[in-house]
């Protein structure tokens, strides 16, 4: 009881609103149940339980928890985190962190017309309009830029997209789950430790030792999720054998234009943040992965300079003398000069590069495997999968959470009007509309990615020199472009 | 079909209510309510309509129908309220003791409907709303709903439906009206949601 009550004390202490919210939405965790242990045998009854609580399990516990028509529905939040923390997350003040999402203007209309984006730190948060994309090898440039467009109806907030920190999502969307009007059972640092259809409902049984039978059962837990495996929904991936490496760069300038750079040995990404700040991701082979985590930090940003600039040959030569172990002063030397004869050869070339990179945060260069995976389907008797869980794409189009976030949308909309008419939303009669309406639509946006991918990644010269066509040629039709960017935006 | 039918009685009533629409999305606005469901059946649309917030009872002839009924009904901890008895309408004891009163798809085979829809009504409390959903008279009807199921697809055993038995809109406002009930509103179900040409679902209100 001591070690109980002083842990109260010093959650209440440090977020003194934190520990009035309780009595809204309960959050369960070992320090905070005081009475008495939990009853193993019996189960406690839900009608929605999210396993998982990354960016799409929160957005869909509060639009569930905010929602009228589930406003007598119990729902509950699984996480083997500590959700505590990541609520009470204090951002950097010095960099910004390497693990970034991009967010569609439409969806974060969605999420801030529920109240579920504005616990976000707000100044962290870097709202962009223009994306240049160019390829290496056939020259090819396409330059997206929503202000250029004349998009009709001009765009409420007038940009297309939003880059913002994962974690910063994560804690502003648990914080908007404890504030008032919320009704979400949040179970965190509860592991799913079984999950059994004995008696029709699935029962989640938890490392707490509860066990929760649920009318629905969610899938938001990522990748490798648990609760497909359970409900038998075959998958499928590819393994891109290449990994992202990321890194949080500092820049010689503001920058509000996310650029990318399609090399053959992978594309090159740099997404605005505020500040000056930049948050690279990179796809490499692993042994070029390792070559650029290790490599000293000085010498990595003019690299980073370099990829967006230089030749593939001469990117392949600085590569071999790192690998021959150059030092960072012969590295960034070499690069230096080459950058100086680059820029004497393409002086109008200037408006569709980057800023260059002043230099590397330090410590933030980190790397995860790339892969694509995709399942038979996102529905089973009693569960659905939205996120990750139900589709995983290659970075490259930024595009992962905004299907997430359309998962999210569009399975709250059906179990609302299933509500309404008096249906068990458990059901696959209920839950088929789901699929139907997210399936195909997952599957076209990894199949696209997936493509641009392949194309990308091909060094034949017809391969190459027709995607440079088609890029080129996008770039001289306003109208679609405009439709482009009008589809990220509404 | 009864999807549409129980979000056709979910918005009547909450039409009639004159509750803004925020405050009849969930459950506590309708919870007090009793709804008797004649001619339930198996309980496919007693369990939708308590599954909305009422107390249902579901009122069946056939001691099989309640029997299956009740076991189906224990599978979802969301219908407590929800009660079988084995029963016709004029057996019922409880007259004037339901604010909504329902009776889908039986009306089509009994031997008078005109004594039947006087027990629908007996059992409404005053100004209690009543839901008849039946088939139309009419060609297209008997179409739809004999000649496809029972002759062509025979996924319904011949002599189920009799035409002859079919009912009119016009037919049962007029019914309706004889033993004090008004007619408030008719939406086709199935085919024909404008016309009402093959099935229907009749609203009505019993006037003091």
């Amino acid at each position: 009881m001591k070690s109980v009550t002083a842990a109260l004390l010093l959650s209440a202490r440090h977020h003194p609103s934190f520990f009035g919210s309780i009595a809204r939405s309960r959050l369960f965790t070992t320090t905070l149940r005081s009475n008495s242990p939990p009853e193993p045998s019996a189960a406690d009854i839900y009608d929605v339980v999210i396993v998982g609580g990354g960016p799409a399990g929160c957005a869909l516990a509060g639009v569930l928890g905010s929602s009228a028509a589930l406003a007598d529905a119990r729902i509950a939040l699984v996480d083997p985190g500590k959700l505590a923390d990541a609520m009470q997350w204090e951002p950097p003040s010095d960099t910004y962190l390497t693990r970034t999402l991009q967010i569609t203007s439409s969806n974060k209309r969605y999420l801030d017309s529920l109240g579920l984006w504005d616990q976000c730190y707000v100044d962290r948060v870097q709202p962009y309009n223009r994306a240049i994309v160019t390829d290496a090898l056939g020259g090819g440039k396409l330059d997206l830029e929503g202000a250029a467009l004349e998009l009709e109806p001009p765009p409420a907030e007038g940009h297309a997209a939003y880059m913002i920190e994962t974690k910063n999502l994560a804690g502003g969307l648990l914080r908007s789950l404890t504030r008032s009007g919320r009704r979400v059972d949040i179970f965190e640092r509860a592991k799913v430790v079984g999950l059994s259809t004995a008696s029709e409902w699935p029962v989640v049984t938890l490392s707490t030792e509860q066990r929760l039978r649920t009318r629905l059962l969610v899938g938001a837990d990522g990748g490798s999720s648990l609760v497909r495996k359970h409900a038998q929904i075959g998958t499928y991936g590819n393994k891109y054998g290449q990994y992202g490496l990321v890194a949080t760069l500092c820049l010689e300038q503001l920058n509000q234009t996310a650029f990318q750079r399609f090399l053959p040995s992978g594309p090159i990404a740099l997404l605005p943040f505020p500040g000056g700040f930049a948050n690279l991701v990179w796809s490499l082979n692993a042994d070029l992965v390792q070559l650029l985590k290790t490599a000293p930090e000085d010498a990595f940003a003019s690299l980073v300079n370099a990829a967006f600039r230089l030749s593939p040959p001469e990117m392949e030569y600085l590569y071999s003398l790192a690998r021959a172990g150059a030092t960072a002063g012969e590295i960034k030397a070499e690069t230096k000069w080459r950058l100086s004869v680059h820029a004497n050869n393409h002086t109008d070339a200037e408006s569709c590069l980057p800023p260059i990179v002043a230099a590397t945060s330090p410590r933030s260069r980190t790397s995860f495997p790339l892969h694509m995976r995709v399942v038979d389907r996102l529905v089973a008797e009693r569960v659905a999968l939205i996120g990750d869980a139900g589709h995983v794409m290659h970075p490259l189009a930024g595009q992962g959470l905004n299907m997430g976030l359309e998962d999210v949308r569009c399975l709250a909309a059906v179990l609302e009007q299933a509500v309404l008419a008096g249906e068990d939303i458990g059901t696959l009669a209920v839950l088929s509309r789901y699929n139907k309406q997210r399936y195909l639509r997952n599957l076209a946006m990894q199949g696209v990615v997936d493509k641009v991918w392949h194309v990308f990644g091909a060094n034949a010269s017809p391969i190459v020199s027709a995607r440079s066509l088609v890029m080129n040629a996008l770039d001289c039709l306003p109208s679609i472009k405009r439709r482009l960017v009008r589809d990220m935006m509404t | 079909m009864n999807r549409t039918r129980t979000q056709f009685i979910r918005s009547h009533l909450a039409d009639l209510s004159r509750l803004p629409v925020n405050e009849t999305q969930g459950r506590s606005w309708i919870s007090g309510r009793r709804l008797v469901d004649v001619g339930c059946g198996g309980g496919l649309a007693s369990e939708s309509l308590a599954r909305l917030g009422m107390r249902v009872l579901g009122v069946d002839a056939a001691k099989e129908n309640v029997e299956m009924a009740r076991i189906h009904a224990q599978r979802d901890p969301a219908l407590k309220y929800l009660e079988y008895v084995q029963s016709t309408a004029e057996q019922l004891m409880e007259k004037e003791a339901f604010d909504v009163v329902v009776s889908l798809e039986v009306i089509e085979h009994v031997a008078d409907p005109m004594a039947f829809v006087k027990s629908l009504v007996d059992l409404a409390k005053p100004g209690a709303s009543i839901f008849i959903s039946t088939m139309n008279r009419t060609p297209i009807a008997a179409f739809v709903d004999v000649l496809v199921p029972e002759y062509l697809l025979n996924v319904v055993p011949r002599g189920t439906h009799d035409i002859k038995k079919f009912i009119k809109p016009t037919e049962l406002s007029q019914m309706l009206r004889a033993v004090g009930a008004e007619t408030l509103d008719t939406k086709g179900l199935v085919l024909d949601p404008i016309n009402n040409q093959s099935n229907y679902i009749m609203a009505a209100r019993k006037t003091k």
